[in-house]
């Protein structure tokens, strides 16, 4: 990929007191791309979105913005954007004033921002005028139009939600941050805020990072996905490569919902992976105990395959779910809902949609997990 | 700014604000003529400690004081807490005619320093007869307003629920409020003791209207006649004389630091 | 709510307020409106019945030199105790807040006077200022300069005492600056810092000054408040002098009312006071709060 510019993360590495919250984590954002850190809360992600921003600084490593090693650098400095969790408005200050504080920051200098004094000093008003033209620019296709003299306190969850964007854009950071901006929406809200975050994405061509825990938002609105546990990524690809093809089973189980189907197989002395006795058409060169992947909606009913009981069932309109064994392993598939009701049925899978993890939890890359 | 320059910076105010203490304790452990010759230095060349509190512990009757102190405090804290408590309750949780006059009242009275109905008072207290006893010192603080506004507020996010349940469970409200909202109004309880007692213990103003002679004046006061009567140059005594003043209330906020910030910090309204 | 047990419940009501409300009205509502009514009459202790006089100890208390010098130097006192100590508690609450150790024990530093005997403090204070064997005099003079009689000088007594004010209560404003700062979210801190608040005094014009209004406009009452009401001190070390350079409003009540026995006169003086410390308060509630709160 040569160099990149837009964000490069190179071995940071961050610990609190005892606890080492990242390890050697590398990431790269290119200008234009938008990457979802995704992972279950207290996995570090946003520690090192903070990091990012230079609210924390890294023991270890570096940060790359545009090229240029900011990782000591002032957050001030760094012309990075970020959206907060809880939108952190100034509670005293009205959302247009809200959305001029970084333009303020960087196009006055500390006299002019004084109060009283400020405004007569030469060239204030000019500055503030352009300021005012910059906000209304940003708020239009927000929304936020009507809403530019209003306090934070005065807002719906929403409509700070996007003066909290707005702040964020109006003076076209290189990197935009956003910290689980979802979180405190609700449903209806979010998949239209989703939308409208992708287009400001779109819009400003910055380098974005969009921490999350939910996988559906990572999945559906990003690039590239990177999955971070326990203080490591441990993948990041396209949305469709760590669903499909997860580097190991942390992944696999992490990405889903409801979990991939985690089987104990064996592979016979000749490659050939058995579950339960029958062969699964799978062949590799490990031997022995092994784990297979199979995702619930991999998995259907036939007339011949594995014999499994039905154990329950979750009816969700558009499909359903059945919880059975194969065996005396549990697993759960997806199948449509007009499904005929039988407590015994057989199941089988394609090779293809299957996937094989070593003892060492790694996934068995697909040269070595042959199809028969 | 720099993390040393302002740990020093601290140091160096915090020096300051200790000189006081530092001094009164160094002064009590010298002899009146080197506290004469040497003022600057803060170890004494001959101890003289044995000499200064000696005197005091001679001349002034330092464990009536602090009795009198003792007995003060608990007899305003205890008769606060017992009028406030079912009060604040009663705000905060019953439906009765005239709540909210009673409330209004409490706010107004929130209002008004302690020092304005001192001089009726003393002149009650007078007519009956009944200056210069522990009943004059008491009496006059026993009603705190804010300590009903206190309840009052700390009670009202007491779940209803929890009310309703030891109603069912065939309690009158008297047993609710003492064994029920009381032993939940722990933190406000302590909060506003601490406070109680720090205010009462420290005040110089109404034990000086209150009583005349030793035998039933506070801490505050008998530091005072000491000063006036005994010390006159003294300083090594009387330095003597206010270290041990000082020390009960001090040693107890070193011992439960945490609770004194907090108490005092929340309950500041009328501090 | 409960319908049957409304008249109950009004019951229990009444009878769990009738102690408070029995020792408000004797012990608090009573005794005032008293001294209200002694402020109008001519009452000396021992003197039965007293007269009315209508507005005459208030045009005496206007025509007193003493009363006069009192009020002044009660203001002069307040307008350095209360801005010093709401600046300094915000000041050290800042300092220790971003202190990288020692914040339980710099609180409890700074916090030692308020829970100190002030009576044996203010002795220890006197010790302290002596013009001759008092330790700050003589590190002035190691410094060449003869340090002036700080307690017994009109010049400096009011300065002095002020100063001891002080020193008592900046650490109770710390702590209630302290919790203030406590409760600024985290992430507005972040905000400014990310949106180009790079320096200190940036950040602190931004966020911590705005969010600490609520906090600052109660401090500032309580100081006022506290200060408006020095007494210990100067019955202490100064009462009153020398020539009067230390009398402040309460001390003067004092000496009127259980001195002189003047009680009436003293009244008025108490309602000065009150009316002084209700202003006060109606200016926290009815003019500042509403600049101070956003939401």
């Amino acid at each position: 990929m040569g160099p990149v510019n837009g964000l490069e993360l190179h071995g940071i590495g961050k610990a609190f007191g005892q606890t080492q919250v990242l390890h050697e984590v590398d990431l790269a954002v290119r200008p234009g791309e938008f990457v979802a850190l995704l992972g279950p809360s207290g996995c570090g992600k946003s520690t090192l979105m903070r990091i990012v921003a230079g609210i924390e600084t890294a023991d270890r490593g570096t940060v790359r913005i545009g090229g240029a090693d900011v990782t000591r650098a002032h957050a001030a400095t760094r012309n990075v954007a970020m959206v907060f969790q809880n939108y952190a408005l100034y509670p005293h200050l009205t959302a247009a004033q809200n959305i001029a504080v970084p333009l303020a920051m960087r196009r006055l200098s500390a006299w002019q921002r004084a109060p009283l004094l400020g405004a007569l000093l030469p060239g204030t008003r000019a500055v503030r005028r352009t300021m005012m033209e910059d906000v209304a620019r940003v708020a239009e296709p927000l929304g936020l139009t009507p809403l530019l003299a209003r306090k934070p306190a005065q807002l719906s969850g929403g409509q700070r939600q996007r003066v909290a964007l707005a702040r964020a854009v109006v003076r076209d950071p290189s990197v935009f941050l956003l910290d689980e901006p979802l979180s405190n929406l609700d449903a209806a809200l979010r998949s239209t805020t989703r939308r409208e975050i992708v287009e400001i994405h779109r819009r400003t061509g910055a380098a974005t990072l969009y921490v999350t825990h939910d996988q559906a938002e990572a999945l559906t609105m990003a690039d590239r996905v990177a999955v971070m546990l326990a203080g490591r990524i441990l993948q990041c690809g396209t949305p469709r490569e760590v669903y499909e093809q997860p580097a190991d089973l942390r992944v696999a189980r992490f990405l889903g919902d409801p979990a991939i189907n985690l089987l104990e197989a064996e592979a016979g002395e000749d490659g050939a992976v058995r579950l339960e006795g029958r062969a699964t058409g799978l062949m590799t060169r490990q031997r022995g105990p092994l784990t297979l992947g199979i995702r619930p909606e991999a998995l259907e009913a036939a007339p011949e395959g594995w014999p499994a009981t039905v154990t329950a069932r979750e009816y969700l309109g558009e499909a359903q779910l059945l919880h059975a064994r194969i065996g005396a392993q549990p697993v759960i598939l997806r199948v449509p809902p007009g499904l005929a009701e039988a407590p015994q049925m057989h199941l089988r899978f394609d090779p293809r949609d299957a996937l094989l993890f070593g003892a060492d939890g790694m996934r068995l890359p697909a040269a070595e997990a042959l199809h028969a | 700014m720099a993390s040393g320059l302002r740990l020093l910076l601290l140091a160096a105010l915090g020096l300051l604000f200790m000189a006081p203490y530092i001094w009164m304790v160094s002064a009590s452990l010298k002899a009146t003529d080197e506290l004469f010759r040497a003022p600057m230095a803060l170890l004494p060349e001959g101890w003289a400690a044995i000499t200064n509190y000696g005197r005091v512990l001679r001349e002034v009757p330092v464990a009536l004081y602090l009795w009198n102190g003792l007995v003060m405090c608990g007899g305003i804290l205890f008769f606060q807490l017992l009028f406030a408590i079912p009060a604040g309750y009663a705000l905060a949780k019953l439906r009765f005619v005239g709540r909210e006059w009673v409330f209004g009242a409490v706010m107004l009275g929130l209002l008004v320093p302690a020092h304005v109905p001192a001089l009726p008072l003393y002149v009650a207290l007078s007519g009956s007869g009944w200056l210069n006893t522990y009943a004059a010192l008491i009496v006059p603080s026993t009603i705190s307003v804010f300590a009903i506004f206190l309840f009052r507020q700390f009670f009202r996010s007491l779940p209803q629920d929890l009310i309703h349940a030891a109603r069912l469970d065939g309690m009158g409200e008297a047993a609710i409020v003492w064994r029920v909202a009381l032993p939940n109004a722990w933190p406000a309880a302590t909060a506003f003791a601490i406070f109680s007692v720090v205010a009462h213990w420290n005040d110089l103003f109404w034990p000086l209207i209150a009583t005349t002679g030793h035998a039933r004046a506070t801490p505050a006061l008998g530091v005072l006649y000491f000063r006036t009567e005994e010390a006159g140059d003294d300083f090594g005594a009387l330095m003597a004389a206010c270290t041990i003043m000082t020390a009960p209330l001090v040693l107890a906020f070193l011992l439960a630091q945490r609770r004194f910030v907090e108490g005092i910090s929340t309950t500041g309204l009328k501090g | 709510m409960r319908e049957g047990g409304s008249r109950g419940e009004a019951l229990a009501g009444w009878l769990l307020t009738a102690p408070a409300a029995l020792a408000f009205l004797l012990l608090l509502l009573a005794p005032t409106l008293a001294a209200i009514a002694l402020a109008f009459s001519d009452y000396e202790l021992g003197q039965w019945p007293p007269a009315w006089i209508g507005l005459d100890n208030f045009r005496e208390l206007w025509m007193d030199r003493g009363f006069r010098t009192s009020f002044v130097n009660t203001l002069v006192y307040v307008g350095i105790v209360a801005p010093v100590s709401v600046l300094g508690g915000l000041g050290l609450a800042l300092l220790i807040e971003g202190a990288a150790r020692g914040r339980t024990f710099f609180r409890a530093v700074f916090f030692l006077p308020v829970v100190s005997l002030t009576v044996a403090m203010a002795a220890a204070w006197q010790y302290l200022l002596h013009p001759t064997i008092g330790p700050v005099n003589a590190a002035l003079r190691l410094l060449g300069i003869t340090g002036p009689a700080w307690l017994s000088s009109s010049d400096t007594v009011l300065l002095s005492l002020a100063a001891i004010g002080v020193w008592e209560g900046v650490g109770f404003n710390m702590v209630l600056f302290m919790a203030g700062l406590t409760a600024i979210p985290r992430e507005l801190r972040e905000a400014a810092l990310v949106d180009g608040a790079q320096r200190g005094w940036d950040r602190f014009r931004l966020v911590t000054w705005p969010l600490l209004g609520p906090t600052t406009l109660f401090v500032v009452t309580i100081s006022l408040v506290r200060s408006v009401r020095v007494f210990d001190t100067v019955a202490v070390l100064t009462r009153g002098g020398p020539n009067k350079a230390s009398e402040v409003l309460l001390y003067t009540m004092y000496t009127e009312g259980f001195t002189f026995l003047r009680l009436g006169y003293s009244a008025a003086i108490t309602l000065v006071f009150l009316a002084i410390v209700l202003a006060l308060m109606l200016l926290q509630t009815r003019v500042l709060d509403r600049r101070v709160h956003y939401g």
